[in-house]
């Protein structure tokens, strides 16, 4: 069972889907077990219920849903960086996760 | 690094180009509704301006591509190219009727500062008109 658990949403929880694979590398480099998780908008809130993540990244195409997430959620929710995601840099959204759990 | 390598790298570039210009005309297109909402139409119209300036950029990467094609350099269709797509028309339409409803909550806010003040009471003019049209 992995630690910690972050969840990724965007409109199909398809680019994230790409992400996750980068994210999970970096966090086998890095030695971190953790569970890492995409989804789309629509199936977001059975995710949440399901799986109680720790932080929710969201996919910048998705802006628009941070202020309800953040009202009905008390766990670090925060936009993915545009650049990171444009890259498909998962190492640095990885590291961002990360810290963001533990702030 | 292999050509191959660097051609896919390039290539994911291009589409999450896409993709994010799509969805982030698509979220400040959502933004400026929910500021219209709230009465605010000149964060609304500041947010469809935004909404247009990310969609000018998705379609300048589109051309690109439709200029290279004509060309002779086809572009790979992948599944994720795909989405990208469906990305950008989801915003295309998504700020047209965006526009459209700030307009509607403008018309409504119009209406309604006739009947009611700022802080939502009735205006004492609007009641003498009333009254006036009913003697």
């Amino acid at each position: 069972m992995a630690e910690k658990t972050i969840m990724l949403c965007c409109a199909a929880g398809l680019s994230t889907s790409l992400l996750v694979s980068k994210m999970q590398k970096a966090a086998e480099l890095n030695g971190i077990d953790v569970k890492i998780f995409a989804t789309s908008a629509a199936d977001a809130d059975a995710k949440l219920d399901e799986e109680i993540p720790d932080v929710l990244m969201l996919g910048p195409q998705v802006r628009y849903l941070e202020g309800q997430f953040k009202d009905k959620l008390n766990i670090p929710v925060e936009v993915i960086n545009m650049q990171d995601y444009g890259m498909m840099n998962g190492e640095e959204v990885f590291k961002r996760a990360v810290s963001l759990i533990h702030e | 690094m292999t050509e191959n390598q660097h051609h896919e790298d390039e290539q994911l570039e291009v589409i999450m180009g896409l993709i994010i210009n799509g969805g982030n005309a698509k979220s400040s297109a959502f933004e400026a509704i929910q500021a219209a909402k709230e009465s605010d139409f000149a964060t609304a119209e500041e947010k469809l301006k935004e909404s247009n300036q990310f969609l000018v950029k998705a379609h300048d990467v589109q051309s690109k591509m439709l200029i290279n094609e004509a060309n002779g350099h086809k572009t790979t269709v992948s599944l994720l190219m795909v989405h990208a797509q469906d990305h950008i028309m989801d915003a295309i339409t998504f700020k047209d009727l965006a526009n459209e409803i700030v307009e509607l909550y403008k018309k409504l806010a119009s209406q309604n500062s006739f009947i009611f003040n700022e802080a939502g009471k009735l205006i004492p003019g609007f009641l003498f008109l009333v009254l006036f049209m009913r003697l």
